[in-house]
């Protein structure tokens, strides 16, 4: 018999409480998991006809107690118990992945563009498709978007998990927020680059000094990147 | 693919342990996890207990480099590019 959904709710309700959880709540954390697989599976083989590699994960207990309590969110509304995630190259190839995976045939689909509006520096878009009822996150993100969320979480693992939602200690914060600037302008200079190709295709576009701006402001912001990397290894061990 | 099944302790950065398990042996690899996760539960240890699925080890590293880089690393590796 699945789970209702009030025992979902409880379950989420006593998970948030009580610490260490009950080992019978832990065995119907795994039963509601569990549940999401044949989505999260179909959600994989239709990704890797795509051509594309997808790792595939289903949500800790630690981060489901997590986000319970710090976002009251209800256990049964949560849309990422399972997931997967894509990097890609550069933010070129993430549009088109996000264009291919929109014509794919999801009983439902929402974007979730964090490139648009950043969760305090994170940014990445989530493509949550529903199958069968189940909501399944697709996580797609860039080389670059990638490295700030691997070293946010990285930081919020020695500094605490309050980092990863722009509190905690100021200088780790405002690490986090100066190595997302670059990033965030870098990727969107080179979209605009990218939509300037395409009107001046078959044009010799050594002729357009605008074009030449833009690579030149890339190249700066990843330079920035670099810096603030290299920044951060020097307060390391010092 | 290959499902991996990965052990974490956020307080060191430390991975603790990594299985792996072929895709037939998948209700294996969903109870070890819950027997870990009721471990660290009763022992009160502060644990990442997941699983993971991708087409090889290098794949998974390439998604969840936290798992395998210390910040050192992670930082080294992005300003080397």
């Amino acid at each position: 018999m699945p789970l209702t959904k009030s025992q979902i709710q409880r379950l989420g309700e006593r998970l948030g409480r009580i610490e260490p959880p009950d080992p019978a709540d832990l065995e119907l954390l795994d039963e509601f998991e569990q549940s999401f697989e044949a989505a999260l599976h179909h959600v994989v083989r239709l990704i890797r006809g795509l051509g594309l590699d997808p790792t595939t994960r289903l949500k800790t207990r630690r981060s489901i107690v997590a986000k319970i309590r710090r976002q009251h969110t209800s256990l049964s509304r949560m849309q990422d118990i399972a997931g997967c995630r894509i990097v890609l190259e550069d933010v070129m190839k993430q549009e088109e992945v996000l264009d291919r995976l929109r014509d794919l045939p999801w009983d439902g689909l929402e974007v979730d563009d964090r490139r648009l509006r950043p969760s305090h520096g994170y940014r990445a878009v989530h493509v949550i498709v529903t199958l069968d009822g189940r909501p399944v996150e697709i996580q797609v993100r860039t080389r670059l978007q990638d490295l700030w969320a691997q070293v946010s979480e990285k930081m919020a693992d020695r500094f605490g998990l309050d980092v990863k939602y722009g509190r905690g200690p100021a200088r780790v914060t405002e690490f986090l927020a100066e190595l997302a600037d670059p990033i965030g302008k870098s990727e969107d200079v080179l979209l605009r680059l990218a939509s300037y190709k395409v009107r001046y295709v078959g044009r010799d576009e050594e002729l357009n000094p605008e074009l030449e701006a833009l690579r030149t402001d890339v190249e700066e912001y990843q330079s920035d990147v670099g810096k603030r990397l290299n920044e951060l290894l020097v307060t390391l061990s010092s | 693919m290959t499902i991996f099944l990965l052990e974490y302790d956020p307080a060191t950065g430390e991975r603790l342990r990594l299985e792996t398990y072929d895709e037939g042996h998948r209700a294996e690899a969903l109870a070890a996890r819950l027997r870990l996760d009721k471990e660290n539960a009763v022992a009160g240890r502060d644990r990442e207990v997941v699983l993971l699925e991708a087409v090889s080890e290098d794949a998974l590293r390439a998604t969840h480099s936290r798992y395998f880089k210390t910040l050192e690393e992670l930082a080294e590796a992005g300003a080397a590019h």
